[in-house]
C-alpha cells in the first residue's frame, strides 16, 4: 500500500511539472506575440519633406544632412541630378558621418565607407547606401521618398 | 491561520467538497466554466485590439483592417476575440439547456436562475455592439435598424434609445457610445453579475445534485 501511494505520488507530481512547463511554455510564446502587437507601429514615422527654399541653400558639391528627414542631400546641378540618401549604414543601421578632408561618408559603428554617390569603398557594408528620389510636390515643398512620382 | 490572500480566493471559487454524481463531467459538461473562460479571453483580447481600434466614422473600418493586416499578430487576436464571442453565446445557451434539464434552477437557487438569464442578455448585447463597432456597411443599417426599433418602443422607446444608442443622427458620438457600452460599462456589470452567480452557488450548496 504504501509502495502504491508514493507512485501515484510521483505520477502526480510529475503531471503537475509537466503542467507548470506547458503553461510556462505558453506563457512565454504568447506573451512574445503580445508584446510584438502592441509595440508595433510606435516607432514615429519620419517626415520625409523639406522646404524647397531650405534645398536651393544647400552648396552643391557637399553633402548636407537634414535631420527631421533622416537624409543626406548631395546636390546636384539641378533637382533632377541631386541625390537623397537614407542616413543608416547599410551594414547594421548606424547613421554614418561625412568625412570632410576624405571625402567620405564613414560609419562610427564597424567602418563601412561610402563615395558621395554612396557606392561601397570599403566593407562590412556590402549594399550601397541606400538613395531616395527628390520630387516637387509644391512651389514651397519638396518630397522625399522611396519610389520615383511619388 | 495566516493566508494567502490568492491562495483564499482559489479555494472560495473551488468548493470544500463536490457530490461524486454531481463531479461527473457529463453531468455539467463543464459549460458554465467554459463560458466564464470565454469571457476572461474577450477581456484579454479586447484589451489588446482597444490599443489600435479607434471608435469614429471615418477611421473605425481603418483601423480594423489595420489590426487585421499589419499589427503583428493582430490577426491572432481579433479571431480570438471573434470566435470566443460567437462561443460564448452557444456556450451559455447550452449551459442554461443543462441547468434546466437538471432541475438546477429549483429553489433555493431560483435567483441565480435569473441573474444567469440576465448575464445571456447581456451577451447578445455584448456581442450586437461589437458587431456594430467594426462599422462597416452592414454594420450601419444595422445600428439604423436597432435604433428604430428601440426608438418605436412603447412610451419609454425614444429616452431608451437615445440612452442606448446616442442621438438619432450617425456621427462619431454614436460609435463613442457603441464603444463605452462595449468596453466598458457592460463588461463591468456582468463582471459584477459573474462574480455574484459564482458566489450564490457556493451559497446555495454548491452544485446541485441529480434530480
Amino acid at each position: 500500500m504504501p509502495h502504491e501511494s508514493m507512485e501515484s505520488n510521483s505520477k502526480r507530481s510529475f503531471l503537475k511539472y509537466l503542467m507548470v512547463f506547458v503553461s510556462g511554455l505558453i506563457g512565454v510564446f504568447s506573451s512574445w506575440g503580445i508584446a510584438r502587437f502592441v509595440f508595433s507601429g510606435t516607432r514615429q514615422k519620419v517626415d520625409r519633406t523639406i522646404p524647397t527654399e531650405l534645398f536651393k541653400s544647400i552648396s552643391s558639391g557637399k553633402p548636407y544632412f537634414i535631420p527631421h528627414a533622416e537624409v543626406w542631400i548631395v546636390k546636384g546641378s539641378n533637382l533632377s541630378n541631386s541625390i537623397a540618401l537614407d542616413d543608416r549604414c547599410t551594414h547594421l543601421g548606424c547613421r554614418y558621418k561625412w568625412n570632410d578632408s576624405k571625402g567620405i561618408f564613414e560609419c562610427p559603428c564597424h567602418g563601412s565607407e561610402f563615395d558621395i554617390q554612396g557606392h561601397v569603398l570599403r566593407g562590412p557594408a556590402s549594399r550601397p547606401l541606400k538613395s531616395l528620389f527628390l520630387a516637387e510636390t509644391s512651389e514651397q515643398i519638396l518630397r522625399i521618398s522611396d519610389h520615383p512620382h511619388n | 491561520m495566516k493566508r494567502d490572500s490568492l491562495v483564499s480566493l482559489f479555494e472560495h471559487i473551488h468548493p470544500g467538497y463536490v457530490p461524486e454524481t454531481s463531479a461527473r463531467i457529463s453531468f455539467t459538461f463543464c459549460l458554465g466554466g467554459l463560458a466564464t473562460t470565454m469571457f476572461l479571453a474577450e477581456i484579454l483580447t479586447g484589451a489588446l485590439l482597444m490599443l489600435y481600434y479607434y471608435p469614429s466614422i471615418s477611421s473605425a473600418y481603418p483601423s480594423v483592417q489595420r489590426i487585421m493586416y499589419f499589427a503583428p499578430y493582430g490577426f491572432v487576436f481579433r479571431n480570438i476575440h471573434y470566435w470566443a464571442g460567437q462561443l460564448l453565446v452557444i456556450l451559455v445557451l447550452l449551459h442554461m439547456v443543462r441547468v434546466f434539464l437538471t432541475g438546477s434552477y429549483l429553489p433555493p437557487r431560483q435567483l441565480n436562475w435569473v441573474i444567469g438569464a440576465i448575464l445571456l442578455l447581456f451577451v447578445f448585447v455584448e456581442d450586437f455592439t461589437g458587431y456594430l463597432l467594426i462599422w462597416d456597411e452592414r454594420a450601419l443599417w444595422a445600428w439604423t435598424i436597432a435604433r428604430n426599433l428601440t426608438d418605436r418602443i412603447p412610451f419609454f422607446g425614444k429616452e431608451f434609445a437615445l440612452v442606448l444608442f446616442g442621438p438619432p443622427d450617425v456621427s462619431d458620438l454614436s460609435l463613442v457610445r457603441l464603444y463605452a457600452w462595449h468596453v466598458l460599462i457592460l463588461p463591468a456589470i456582468m463582471f459584477f453579475m459573474m462574480s455574484l452567480h459564482y458566489w450564490k452557488i457556493r451559497r446555495e450548496g454548491g452544485i446541485s445534485i441529480p434530480l
